[in-house]
């Protein structure tokens, strides 16, 4: 008997397998299950029916094209080739096409439609106009009672409550629903302050997504005056309204987010400004007032009033001294004053009678100063210090000589009267 | 100076983009210390109007959606949108 190594037994199952025709170009058709992507981005998975099995794998190149996400349970059209992997010896399909089951039609004509529009240019990156940043008003189109349409106005109004937003139902699937959307957005466009339009649906199938696979509405986007951002369903769902939009989002919310700034940042944004302003205005400020002060400080340095505390000074310097002299000479006054006093006091006639002298006074009180005043017989008021005595005069003898009887002559000043006092004094 | 006697009532019609640009322009003016002290003055003060302005438009006022309606005569009119018509979607 003949015995045949494992790969001699492989190697012709490979060769009968590329041999057979049918298995190099087929569609196959199963129920999706076991799904694992590598990490060189191949994706590996196994179709079934009620009886089979079947491995296949969509390398990456073929796997990136798939615009939609295979799952576990989900019927799968794939198209490709059956192979042998020689190192296992395992029958598998090496598939270049996958499509959701039931929709091939379909796939095929948003294909075709695609690829024609994308040649006539209607996709060009440079058509794709930039929606305002703050615009005067948002229009939304959409079916009026849609999910989408919620989730829209909520995260405007969240977003930015103070763009007002015009609404205009349109059927978003269904029998002659493209041609709604495309009035709609004529409509819409048309109405004053509207600076962006959403056109916006929930997530469907590719036979819900019909109306927004359109050529009429592709080019209704495009020939609309204001720039328009779609959102269509969930991320996975492109369109061929997505390709003509001027801008795509993923979702109908992510639409609204891309319409409207966020007003917390802008008001910070202002807020910002404003500060920068009034630093910027500050420091001009300060900069010219210290330049200010400078010039008024040198100024300053300048000015006769530096002079004012000296002069000042010097006034109160000559006050003083004019105080103080004036003090001195009251002082000296005062002095003389009291020496004045002691000599007047000296030349009193009491002081000289309390010296032992006396004086005559006649009954008038006129000093006697000589005998030729009197007569005999006459009263005679002789002065004492301590008092006074009367007498009367019994006779009148005219001296001799000048100072005879003054045997008590002193270098008085006042020694002049004295004679006549003591004259007056001895005739007692 | 001229700029200022007529731009009181000019900054009023600005939309919030056009008084942004401007206030941004003035500061950056402002801030390379080339303005003589009258400007800066007048610069300060077209500055605050205009932050005034950019503040005054992102003042949040009554949300307003209005709903397109096609007339029995084709005539296109906008009404005030019930949003809870639109919630029940």
């Amino acid at each position: 008997m003949d015995v045949r190594s494992v790969t001699w037994v492989n190697d012709l199952v490979l060769e009968t397998v590329s041999g057979e025709s049918r298995l190099q170009d087929l569609w196959v058709e199963g129920e999706v299950t076991e799904v694992k992507v590598s990490n060189q981005g191949h994706c590996y998975l196994t179709l079934k029916d009620p009886e089979s099995r079947l491995r296949c794998a969509l390398f990456r190149r073929a796997f990136s094209a798939v615009r939609f996400e295979i799952q576990p349970g989900m019927t799968l059209l794939l198209h490709g080739k059956v192979e042998v992997y020689r190192d296992r010896g395992e029958v598998q399909m090496i598939a270049d096409r996958a499509q959701p089951s039931g929709s091939g039609d379909l796939h095929l004509a948003f294909e075709q439609l695609r690829r024609r529009l994308e040649a006539q240019g209607l996709f060009d990156q440079r058509l794709k106009r930039r929606p305002p940043a703050f615009p005067r008003r948002v229009a939304v189109v959409t079916s009026s009672s849609g999910a989408a349409l919620r989730d829209v106005v909520k995260v405007l109004g969240r977003r930015c409550p103070v763009v007002p937003v015009l609404v205009a139902h349109a059927a978003v699937q269904g029998e002659n629903a493209q041609f709604q959307l495309v009035r709609a957005l004529r409509q819409v466009a048309q109405r004053p302050g509207v600076e962006v339009v959403l056109l916006v649906r929930g997530g469907g199938s590719i036979e819900d997504l019909a109306s927004f696979n359109d050529e009429g509405l592709a080019r209704a986007i495009r020939a609309c005056p204001v720039p328009v951002i779609v959102g269509v369903g969930h991320e996975t769902d492109f369109t061929i309204a997505d390709f003509a939009a001027d801008l795509r989002a993923p979702t109908p919310s992510a639409a609204a987010e891309m319409a409207v700034p966020d007003l917390a940042e802008l008001r910070r944004g202002v807020l910002a400004l404003r500060q920068r302003l009034d630093l910027a205005v500050r420091r001009e400020a300060t900069v010219k007032g210290e330049r200010l002060d400078g010039l008024r400080h040198r100024l300053e340095r300048q000015s006769p009033a530096r002079l004012l505390p000296a002069l000042r000074q010097r006034l109160d310097d000559r006050l003083e001294r004019l105080q103080l002299a004036l003090r001195t000479s009251l002082d000296r006054a005062q002095r003389h004053l009291a020496a004045d006093r002691a000599r007047l006091e000296a030349l009193s006639p009491l002081a000289v009678l309390a010296r032992g002298y006396s004086l005559a006074r006649d009954e008038a009180g006129r000093v006697v100063t000589s005998i030729a005043d009197l007569a005999v017989g006459q009263r005679l008021l002789t002065v004492f210090a301590d008092g006074i005595a009367v007498g009367e005069v019994h006779e009148l003898r005219p001296a001799a000589s000048r100072g005879g009887g003054s045997g008590a002559a002193r270098p008085d000043p006042g020694g002049a009267e004295a004679p006549a006092a003591e004259g007056g004094g001895a005739g007692e | 100076m001229a700029l200022m006697t007529d731009a009181a009532p000019e900054i009023a019609k600005l939309t919030y983009e056009q008084a942004l640009a401007e206030l941004e322009t003035l500061i950056r003016r402002l801030e390379s210390g080339s303005v003589d002290l009258a400007e800066s003055i007048a610069s300060y003060e077209r500055g605050v109007a205009l932050a005034a302005r950019c503040a005054e438009l992102l003042e949040a006022t009554e949300r307003k959606v209005d709903r397109l309606v096609l007339g029995a005569r084709g005539e296109v009119t906008e009404q005030p949108l019930d949003l809870s018509t639109a919630e029940d979607g």
